[in-house]
């Protein structure tokens, strides 16, 4: 089970801050969860995914551990 | 790997590959490029910050003797239908850009492209552009957070609704969008607290403040593709963004990037390159376009005014029992100020129980926003910064003691969700507390400041690839322009994995054919990523030369082994039999034998990218009759995970320290009640010069990233974030004045001390 | 490019005339270091003009100390000034003065006669000039004239030379015993700056330490370099202590009508003032005492 924490607009589209998915990547937690709430779909795609604590840009095909966190972050723009 | 591993090359400080031509003025720059039959190009600009476009003609322009063409917003496809693909920025976002460019329907800053002319010489074309006739019905423009939040502000944009509001407006506002981020519970931790501090903190807006004005040639050819060169941090992100813009299918357009001087951010977008390649397609030659100093200041992005409000609250053993942070960014013209990222790292230095940080992204009529050095993290550091000094000297504590008590760590849980991996805040706080410069003496109207700050540093996508010349030497390409010592790191990491002289690897910045994809030179992301593809590329050639030797010597692959340059036979193989080490060098001269050239590519989208956290002391001299502050003493601690090019990393928390001193003391757009800048040049846009700094000393600190083969992690950008607050709390210090609101420049601080 | 409608480089001062006067009635700028000129003209400020160059003229190039008179041409450059030790030992404030301008590129292009004439409120080079109470040599159609320095700026931008006349060189006087000159600015960087306020103090004092002479001169608080009498009347004849000397200062700091701009306030201007009033007759009364 994935523990994913919501930041910002999130927050509102999923009602809450913090889910448990069942999904082992994140290509099928995305999916779960623009199942669960289409509204979302485009900005989960935008969004910086911090996985156990790192974070990743473009993240998809990443393989999720058993109790994996996650966490969706406003991306992170280059200076 | 880990921090005690001695390497040959990684570590030191060769003499840097571009430093001649560079200083004897052989570099060729954006605007040193020329190329046959070439004209020139010069824009015109809105004369107000905002107003609606009723009509522009430029016939009587192309009737002035040599101009070859003229263009304005509807030679472009319309922005609306702009799409936005994977060069990092959405479809909303590329909708502003294509409108930035070239004002459409509205003008939104003064300064704003409305139209752009190519003629036979630079003269012709600026007294064609007076020949363009443009009416305007103009605009009570919007010129501060106050005035574009006010009810019944006039609005930029009629159809922008906030975004990240717990219920969905239905009136537009000025307000593009708003973050919150929160934990625990603020009344409880404020009720812990034993004392509060209270203050609102201001910044102004400030430029990157590049050397180098923005230039481009754009060529078209008959078979419908462009070539253009420009100085950029990006190639692959100007053709990307060009051909939106253009609505051409990007593999018509090649971009070659120019030696650069200086972008910090913000030559990762585009402004001249699409104007260049429309005036090049309409007038059938190659059209040069550079700006001058006052262009790149009326309508490049600086980086956004901010007003932050915080209230922190402490307890007497120095603990933070509860921040709330409030944060108001102007974006300029279009949405997206770093408000997002403001808010990101506003608390992330320390581990807390009870916070709120809500982050305001507001549009103004000024120029649009632009990346600047770790974008948005100096804003909201100068005010926690300062307010935790302000606690400390309420309390009687030591402000590196109070910032150890509640410093981030391994593990803990940073204000936006994620666990931190490895990070060395806590090792340079530590360096700073034992560094001589904390302890010498201070004389009257001296003071001493400190502050931390962190950046996330970026991983994103690179590409590397690496050939075997026949001589033995090694040539790396790579499309990642050099803006801090990129290319001697890729030599220096090339060097020591295939085990060779660094002198005789060459490291070269390519074009979008000739290299594969990158994305910018930004988001301090270089050294990490580009490096990983550079040691990926590196390892498949030592692959192909262990093949080489093992077929020379009838061996099979795995019982070679690459070893100090050289191809050995491993114990086994090698017992008994007389078999000589094979180098590089040998193995190159006979490549043509064994299979041909030897060469490798790598790309990755590089991730576990670790974050840079970094403390910094300052140390001023007030003159109290004049307000005019003196740095007399600064030191920049860093953890660089691994430096690769030493003295190249200390240039780069030099070159941030120096930046975020500039923005402290002296620099601001100063604007008139129309929206026009007033100080448009780098007389009055006041940065520091060479007389105004002491030598700035720098500790690199090294905890290594576990996600890069050295253990790089980026350097570039948090230097800037510290040094606002660093420079305000020296200031408090020396002459017991806290200064809030920046710059800090001398009337302002005589005046405050003479109302003290 | 700017361009010119004809320029001259002429060898002598007659031969200048000769130019000057085949210019008749066409607009005429005199190129000295020309590192405000250029920038004006490529402003488009000066279209279809002739330029005089002045830097070939021995008169106006050489820096000589006689016996009686120190003498500096108007077009030598800020670099030359500099490197002259006898001149920095006679007078440290009016080579300071020049110092200040620009970078070490402009420097070698920078003149007292530009400096002058330019007549910008906040030129560094003003003051001292002004305060070593010197003449300059005017050269034109009319003929030559001999005018106080203190004469030439008339408002920001304007000087009192007529058409085609120009400064060929300054003439001071060799400093008496006991005296010495010092100018100090306020910019807010360290250099490569433009003043918020400069002053000069030009001070004589006897062996007790009692001054006999003042003259102190500040710009860029008024359109032109502002001669402050007021000050200098408050330190004549009086020891120049702690107390007198802040008088002075809160003399200097009502004078005038500063400007509010973006390099500072009125208000700002005026404190300014006062501080580098006191500071300036400091070094220049403990140069004096030296001078003896």
């Amino acid at each position: 089970m994935a523990r994913v924490v919501f930041t910002g607009d999130l927050i509102r589209q999923f009602g809450t801050s913090e889910l448990t998915v069942p999904a082992r990547s994140i290509k099928a937690l995305i999916q779960a969860l623009s199942q669960q709430c289409p509204e979302a779909a485009d900005t989960l795609m935008e969004m910086a995914i911090s996985i156990d604590g790192e974070i990743h840009q473009q993240a998809f095909l990443e393989k999720l551990s058993e109790e994996a966190e996650v966490c969706f972050i406003p991306p992170i723009g280059a200076g | 790997m880990s921090a005690k591993t001695t390497y040959k090359w990684i570590g030191s400080s060769p003499v840097r590959p571009d430093g001649v031509d560079k200083v004897t003025g052989r570099a060729n720059f954006g605007a040193d490029h020329s190329e046959p039959g070439m004209i020139y190009g010069k824009v015109l600009r809105s004369p107000i910050a905002h107003g609606r476009i009723q009509s522009i003609n430029l016939t009587p322009a192309l009737q002035v003797p040599g101009v070859l063409a003229a263009i304005c917003g509807d030679d472009f496809p319309d922005a609306d239908a702009v799409q936005g693909m994977s060069s990092g920025e959405s479809p909303a976002d590329m909708r502003d850009i294509a409108r930035n460019v070239m004002a459409r329907d509205k003008v939104l800053y003064h300064g704003h492209p409305i139209a752009a002319v190519a003629a036979m010489s630079p003269e012709i074309a600026d007294e064609a552009l007076k020949h363009i006739q443009v009416t305007y019905e103009a605009l009570p423009p919007v010129l501060n957070l106050d005035q574009a939040m006010a009810k019944d502000a006039p609005l930029l944009h009629e159809d922008q609704i906030t975004r990240g509001l717990p219920k969905k407006p239905t009136q537009a506002s000025n307000i593009a969008a708003v973050l919150n981020l929160k934990r625990g519970d603020l009344e409880t931790g404020f009720s812990q607290a034993d004392i509060i501090i209270e203050e609102t903190y201001t910044t102004p807006t400030a430029h990157q403040g590049y050397i180098e004005p923005h230039a481009v040639i754009a060529r078209c050819n008959e078979d419908g593709r462009a070539a253009i060169w420009c100085c950029t941090q990006g190639p692959f992100v100007v053709r990307s963004l060009s051909a939106q813009v253009l609505g051409w299918d990007m593999g018509r357009i090649k971009v070659t990037p120019s030696e650069i001087g200086g972008g910090f951010g913000g030559k990762t977008t585009i402004y001249l390159e699409p104007l260049a390649v429309k005036l090049a397609e309409k007038s059938g030659r190659p059209v040069k376009m550079v700006m001058s100093r006052e262009d790149v200041f009326r309508a490049t992005g600086p980086t956004s005014a901010s007003r932050t409000h915080v209230k922190l609250g402490m307890n007497k053993a120095g603990k933070i029992t509860a921040a709330d942070v409030k944060l108001e960014c102007e974006a300029g013209a279009f949405k997206g100020s770093p408000m997002q990222t403001a808010c990101m790292t506003a608390l992330t230095c320390y581990d807390l129980e009870n916070f709120n940080i809500t982050g305001y992204d507001v549009v103004v009529n000024k120029p649009k926003a632009a990346a600047y050095r770790a974008p948005g993290a100096p804003l909201t550091a100068f005010a926690v910064e300062s307010a935790i000094d302000q606690a400390a000297k309420r309390l009687g504590l030591d402000p590196i003691d109070i910032r150890l008590n509640n410093a981030a760590k391994e593990g803990t849980v940073a204000p936006y969700g994620a666990k931190f991996p490895p990070i060395g805040l806590v090792e340079t706080l530590q360096a700073a507390k034992a560094h001589p410069h904390y302890c010498a003496p201070l004389k009257p109207n001296q003071g001493r400041g400190i502050a931390s700050g962190f950046w996330f540093n970026a991983g994103m996508q690179s590409s590397a690839a690496i050939n075997l010349n026949e001589n033995g030497t090694a040539t790396v390409i790579t499309a990642s322009p050099d803006i801090g010592g990129s290319r001697a790191s890729m030599a220096l990491m090339t060097a020591e994995t295939l085990g060779i002289p660094y002198a005789d690897v060459n490291a070269i910045v390519a074009d979008t054919e000739a290299a594969g994809y990158c994305d910018v030179t930004g988001g301090s992301r270089t050294t990490f990523a580009t490096g990983r593809a550079v040691i990926m590329a590196a390892e498949k050639v030592i692959v192909s030369l262990r093949e080489r030797a093992a077929a020379l010597w009838e061996l099979k692959p795995e019982q070679v082994e690459w070893r100090d340059g050289q191809a050995h036979p491993d114990s086994e193989a090698s017992a008994g039999a007389d078999i000589k080490p094979l180098s590089l060098a040998e193995l190159a001269l006979s490549a043509a034998k064994t299979g041909g050239p030897i060469s490798a590519k790598a790309s990755l989208t590089a991730q576990g990218a670790g974050g840079g956290f970094g403390t910094q002391i300052c140390d001023v001299e007030v003159d109290p009759e004049t307000g005019k502050t003196e740095i007399i003493r600064f030191t920049v601690i860093q953890d660089a995970g691994k430096a690769i090019h030493r003295a190249y990393v200390e240039g780069q928390l030099q070159g941030g320290a120096v930046q975020g001193i500039g923005w402290a003391l002296n620099e601001e757009y100063i604007y008139d009640e129309k929206g026009c800048m007033q100080n448009a040049s780098f007389l009055d846009y006041r940065m520091p010069v060479a007389l105004d700094l002491p030598m700035i000393d720098t500790v690199i600190v090294e905890v290594p990233n576990p996600n890069h083969p050295f253990g790089v992690r980026g350097v570039g950008e948090t230097p800037i974030v510290p040094a606002l607050a660093a420079v305000a709390n020296a200031i408090d210090s020396a002459v017991d004045a806290r200064m809030t609101d920046l710059p800090i420049n001398p009337p302002k601080l005589l005046k405050q001390l003479s109302t003290a | 490019m700017p361009s010119a409608s004809t320029y001259s480089r002429p060898s002598s001062l007659d031969e200048a005339l000769t130019f000057i006067q085949s210019t008749s009635g066409k607009a005429l700028k005199i190129l000295a270091g020309g590192t405000d000129l250029l920038i004006q003209m490529r402003a488009g400020l000066y279209p279809d003009t002739a330029l005089l160059d002045i830097k070939n003229i021995p008169e106006t190039m050489s820096i000589t100390i006689e016996p009686n008179q120190v003498r500096i041409g108007a077009a030598a450059a800020a670099s030359e000034i500099c490197a002259n030790i006898q001149l920095r030992q006679l007078y440290p404030g009016l080579v300071e003065g020049i110092e200040y301008i620009g970078s070490t590129q402009i420097q070698s292009r920078a003149t007292f006669g530009g400096n002058l004439c330019n007549a910008s409120p906040a030129a560094d080079g003003v003051p001292a000039l002004i305060a070593a109470g010197g003449t300059c040599l005017i050269v034109g159609p009319e003929g030559r004239r001999i005018n106080p320095i203190s004469t030439i700026c008339t408002g920001p931008g304007e000087t009192a030379l007529g058409q085609g006349e120009f400064i060929a060189e300054f003439i001071l006087p060799i400093p008496k015993p006991g005296s010495a000159d010092a100018y100090l600015r306020f910019t807010p960087r360290n250099e490569m700056d433009i003043a918020v306020v400069g002053v000069a103090a030009n001070l004589s004092v006897d062996a007790d330490g009692t001054c006999t002479r003042a003259q102190v001169v500040i710009g860029a608080i008024a359109p032109t370099a502002l001669v402050a009498s007021d000050v200098a009347a408050c330190l004549v004849d009086q020891p120049l202590t702690p107390k007198i000397i802040d008088k002075a200062g809160e003399i200097a700091s009502q004078l005038g009508s500063p400007l509010t701009d973006k390099r500072g306030t009125s208000e700002y201007r005026h404190q300014i003032a006062g501080v580098l009033t006191k500071r300036a007759i400091k070094i220049a009364a403990e140069r004096a005492k030296k001078a003896h």
